[in-house]
């Protein structure tokens, strides 16, 4: 019996030792260590294909209500209120294409039509349109975009065309379009990420034609932390690196830029962080703004302003004395700020179906910019007595399959008019949803 | 005494013999890649995009796996996310231009025979599902 034993005992540590020494021999057999052959071998293979790439995009359907609004003061100095009408639009209608070509170097095309749900025919925009290369030896540590592309720049800049994907209808504060703080798209950018473990670094400078005039150098910066799947903190940095001027003249709408349109010249800086947490089903945003201005209005353009339905702080503040005939205060040195918390909870419904509660607070401060959107203002803190007003929304998203997104959010808008604290409701409802054609 | 021994010696044998024989993940490369080892952390960063290339400028191309088969549900577990995560984090990633989800090969056979041809290319699998597969142009690098 006892050989018996041993042989079953010699057999066992046998067939327990074989795949260890097999796998080391075949380890040996088959790895190479050269990676330049390894290069040249990628770059030759049949199977590297010129052009990949995916074509898709998004429709977003919108309507919204505001009730009515504090308009002026009549000449007794009670507040007059105006009305709203609905509004129906299709704020985003985007198409992308995305690709790489030769496996690395990677082109982006978003091509945009805002504002299409009206009768008239809208100008398609090209909201985004590069090419980006590795450089050299650094890979994912550096890479090169040039063309048009969206700032690296908060939590949401470079995702705000992703409507159906985050929480809320409304982009934050810094990035609405009635008063955006910076611009939001660039010309070239070098940008990279260092993974350590389960973290990674992303980082990213940038510079382009922004709103420089003469030879004004505008850079931006971002530096943010992933933290696996869970935590995203970061800091973003814009200067306009010299003087810069208005996108559009006073009748013209709302800037493109932070510039406002009665400005002769503005030299002004963007700072501030942001902190992103995501865990069992929860997401939590958080993010600060704060903008410093040196800037000199045009005299011309001010006077515009008169048909603006200007308050009494703003006369103060542009003309001299509060009276337009006295002239204009040409310096205007002043602060924009504006900070931020988000927060939604993921249920899980069914296979893909799901809803999303989200409740979001605002805070935004500008006391250059007046209530007319066609003269340059954003009619919210323009129409406050103070520059200031406070929004809180809450809302949620139902998602009866991934590339469906249905969101409803109710919000309110809390700010001082005519001496009195004012409040005024707003509900929005979108519709969008995802295609993409792959080959 | 030698039998206790040799009836202990058995026992941790078969034990290990069994642990071997259980379903693990593995990363599967070209055979010409010169990568040696795959840990979660790496393989998480290649199939989440954010790491793009092997070493320098020679790209990753990473090839997905049916929702259901067992390598792509081992993935998710690797990745701390469910399905329905990793759609949401790749859309959000096509729609701000960093990137495009993994192509999704159906068949493991044509998997392999995919990474046999394309040097740069990677996915996972279930150790257990290759069996039976011509693995003469790839090899299998466990999940650390």
């Amino acid at each position: 019996m006892k050989p018996a034993w041993l042989a079953l005992t010699f057999c066992t540590l046998g067939a327990t030792a074989y795949p260890v020494a097999a796998h080391a021999q075949e380890e040996e057999a088959t790895e190479e260590d050269d990676w330049g052959a390894f290069e040249e071998a990628a770059a030759e293979s049949e199977t590297v294909e010129v052009f990949q790439g995916k074509f898709y995009g998004y429709v977003e359907a919108y309507f919204e209500q505001v009730a009515d609004t504090p308009y002026e003061i009549d000449d007794a100095g009670n507040t007059v209120w105006e009305s709203n009408p609905y509004e129906f639009d299709v704020p985003s209608l985007h198409v992308f294409a995305q690709g790489l070509v030769f496996g690395k170097y990677r082109y982006f095309v978003n091509l945009a039509g805002p504002g299409s749900g009206g009768i008239e025919d809208e100008p398609i925009q090209v909201r985004n349109a590069w090419v980006e290369t590795p450089l050299p030896w650094f890979g994912d540590y550096l890479k090169l975009r040039a063309g048009k592309t969206y700032r690296r720049f908060g939590l949401y800049n470079e995702i705000l065309d992703a409507v159906p994907t985050f929480i809320g209808i409304e982009p934050p504060e810094l990035f609405d379009g009635d008063h955006l703080m910076l611009t939001r798209t660039t010309n070239l950018m070098l940008h990279g990420s260092a993974v350590f473990g389960e973290s990674v670094l992303n980082y990213s400078v940038s510079t382009g034609n922004d709103e420089r005039k003469d030879g004004a150098f505008p850079i931006g910066a971002d530096l943010h932390l992933l933290q696996g799947t869970w935590l995203k903190i970061g800091t973003s940095f814009y200067h306009s690196g010299g003087d810069a001027g208005p996108s559009k003249a006073v009748g013209e709408g709302s800037p493109t830029g932070a510039v406002i349109n009665w400005m002769d010249r503005d030299e002004y800086y963007v700072f501030g962080g942001y902190v992103q947490v995501q865990t069992a089903g929860a997401i939590l945003q958080a993010a600060y703004w704060q903008a410093e201005h040196d800037a000199t209005r045009n005299e011309e353009e001010v006077l515009k302003l008169v048909e603006g339905h200007l308050h009494p702080r703003q006369r103060e503040r542009f003309f001299v004395n509060g009276d337009p005939s006295q002239g204009v205060n040409t310096d205007a040195q002043y602060s924009v700020q504006t900070f931020y918390f988000r927060g939604g909870y993921e249920f899980a419904l069914a296979d893909q179906m799901t809803l999303t509660p989200y409740l979001q607070a605002d805070y935004y401060s500008n006391p250059e910019t007046v209530t007319s959107k066609s003269l340059g203002g954003d009619a919210e803190a323009g129409r406050s007595d103070d520059g200031e007003f406070w929004k809180f929304t809450v809302g949620a998203v139902y998602r009866p399959v991934y590339p469906v997104a249905l969101k409803i959010d109710g919000s309110g808008h809390l700010q001082q008019f005519n001496g009195e604290t004012v409040f005024y409701p707003e509900l929005r409802v979108s519709l969008s949803y995802l295609w993409e054609i792959a080959p | 005494m030698i039998r206790r021994i040799s009836a202990l010696t058995t026992l941790v044998g078969l034990l290990l013999v069994g642990g071997i024989a259980e379903a693990k993940l593995v990363a599967v490369l070209n055979k010409r890649n010169p990568t040696r080892s795959m840990d979660a952390s790496t393989l998480k960063s290649i199939f989440l995009g954010q790491k793009a290339f092997w070493k320098g400028t020679v790209p990753v191309r990473v090839l997905g796996r049916d929702s259901s088969s067992g390598g792509a549900k081992a993935l998710m577990s690797v990745l701390g996310m469910n399905e329905s995560q990793f759609e949401a984090h790749w859309t959000k990633r096509q729609l701000s231009g960093k990137g495009v989800k993994p192509k999704t090969v159906d068949s493991l056979d044509e998997l392999v025979k995919m990474i046999g041809k394309t040097p740069t290319a990677v996915s996972v699998v279930e150790e257990a599902e290759l069996d039976g597969l011509d693995l003469s142009k790839v090899k299998t690098l466990p999940i650390e």
